[in-house]
């Protein structure tokens, strides 16, 4: 029921853009992006892989971008994505932006967060070597989120010379996910292990500085806000998360880093970290490779047999065809140490847990 | 174990870095604007700058409209590796990170260098490029690159 309403709000929103951009022309824009992709696994669940083989996820976005005045720009991304569960939809993004200056716009609606490197572009693939992102920053670790709902401010300035600077501040409230495998060891378990935590009154940032070297930027973000505490629960304090990262894209290469860490009140931190790098040796053929890693530490001990629950670690490796920038297949292997991530379908306290996870996976990536 | 994977990682991406910074780029296309424009000269920095809308206006404060080639033309090839210091395929994907993060939209693309130049003829506040060899018409003329 609730696909068939958005199905019917998606074509509205076809037929309308058709008829406005008839009217406004180049003024309005209509974009796209989307994805399917297989993963199977010999051990555990991780990504979107299971040891069964897992076939159904597939995915498509719609954004337009319209500019009824010179200044004022409105942006909307809404997004379907299929899933063995059924089919979620999803306004990504809706926002408003006023231009000033290059060095200053207004926005505010629901904004993708400005963190690191892939927050703002969380399921484009093909602004990526990878079909996935990885799990130790962008996974259910909850250190970023996809999207603020508040107002921002951004802008860049870049002098003749090639060196520059951009920026964006923000407020509002975020989207968090998060998953907890580990509180499985808990007797009696809890009813749910992944959850999503609204962050009040939530500021952050993002500087990134621009270097003279073409294609390199390394940038600093970071955000904090407030979760709301339940009835007859104490004050979980404020949540905030910093990081770091780099960026290098020229010449056929890629190269990205990025560190970040996450500090809730008194209680649990994780840290999150990858190093990628690929190389297009011809047009169409893409190698790449990745190490990403993650850990949790909790405030008490963890229960026996559990450790591996809150580590991380995943070598992947990637070789990708690209028809065009727009139209990629992708084949990649993950060898993945650890079950922050890579969980079997139960967890069962005192029964051993396999900690190496092989998953692969491949999937085609398109955008227009 | 781990020697394998660090020698399968060199060979992976080791030679292909070598070869690349032996590469240098040499431009076969020029640079033109409207001949109303009081712009005569740029540096590379300034003119990536307007084709990748991190700068939007001109100095005198009106506002810029950059026009591209499309992706399979030569000159825009030419014109991505020595002034954008980038490959076609990675401004497209420069491109679709901005569309999809709402930052913003490509240049519009004109298929041949007669459109680029009828473009910036048409339009006081243009910036396009062609290859080296087309002939200009006129109400259009070159601006000097430095780096």
């Amino acid at each position: 029921m609730k696909v068939r309403r958005w199905g019917g709000l998606f074509l509205i929103l076809i037929f309308s853009t058709s008829a406005f951009a008839a009217e406004l022309g180049s003024q309005l824009q209509l974009h796209g992006f989307g994805g399917w992709q297989y993963g199977r696994t010999d051990e555990n669940h991780y990504l979107l892989g299971s040891d069964e083989g897992h076939y159904e996820h597939a995915q498509f976005a719609l954004t337009s971008i319209a500019n009824p005045y010179e200044r004022l720009s409105v942006v909307a991304q809404l997004h379907f994505e299929q899933e063995e569960e059924g089919t979620e939809t999803e306004l990504d993004l809706v926002f408003a932006e006023w231009f000033f200056s290059d060095l200053l716009k207004f926005r505010i609606g629901k904004v993708k967060q400005p963190f690191g490197i892939y927050t703002e572009v969380f399921h484009v693939g093909t602004v990526r070597p990878f079909l996935t992102l990885p799990e130790g920053v962008y996974g259910a670790s909850g250190l970023v989120a996809e999207a603020f709902n508040g107002i921002g401010w951004t802008g860049e300035f870049i002098a003749s010379s090639g060196w520059g600077v951009a920026y964006d501040l923000y407020g509002g409230e975020l989207i968090v996910g998060d998953s907890r495998p580990w509180e499985a060891l808990a007797v009696p378990p809890p009813l749910e292990l992944e959850g999503e935590d609204p962050l009040k009154e939530t500021i952050g940032g993002r500087l990134v500085f621009i270097t003279s070297v073409p294609g390199f930027s390394v940038g600093l973000s970071g955000y904090s806000g407030e979760v709301e505490a339940e009835e007859g629960e104490p004050d979980p304090g404020r949540t905030s998360v910093y990081g770091a990262h780099l960026d290098y894209n020229a010449g056929g290469w890629t190269a990205r880093a990025e560190y970040v860490r996450k500090k809730e009140g008194e209680g649990l931190e994780q840290a999150g970290a990858y190093g990628e790098l690929s190389y297009r040796w011809t047009a169409h053929w893409q190698t790449a490779a990745r190490y990403d890693w993650g850990k949790a530490d909790l405030p008490d001990p963890i229960p026996a047999g559990g450790g591996s629950l809150v580590e991380h670690k995943d070598w992947t490796f990637a070789l990708n065809y690209w028809f065009n920038p727009s139209f990629v297949l992708k084949g990649e292997l993950h060898l993945v140490d650890g079950n922050r991530f890579a969980v079997p379908e139960e967890i069962v306290p005192g029964e051993p847990i396999e900690t190496k996870t092989r998953l692969f996976m491949v999937g085609a990536n398109f955008s227009f | 174990m781990k020697m394998k994977k660090w020698t399968f990682l060199f060979l992976l991406f080791g030679i292909p870095l070598m070869a690349s910074l032996l590469e240098a780029g040499e431009a076969s296309f020029k640079v033109i604007v409207n001949a109303s424009n009081p712009v005569s000269a740029m540096t590379r920095a300034q003119l990536s700058n307007l084709f990748l809308k991190k700068a939007t206006t001109w100095e005198s404060g009106r506002k810029a409209f950059p026009v591209d080639q499309v992706e399979s033309s030569a000159a825009r090839k030419n014109f991505s590796e020595v002034v954008l210091k980038k490959e076609t395929h990675a401004v497209v994907s420069y491109w679709q990170q901005q569309i999809f993060s709402g930052r913003g939209v490509p240049p519009p693309e004109k298929p041949s260098d007669r459109e680029v130049l009828a473009y910036v003829q048409e339009n006081p506040d243009a910036i396009g490029y062609v290859s080296d060899g087309a002939l200009l018409p006129e109400g259009v003329r070159v601006v000097r690159v430095t780096d």
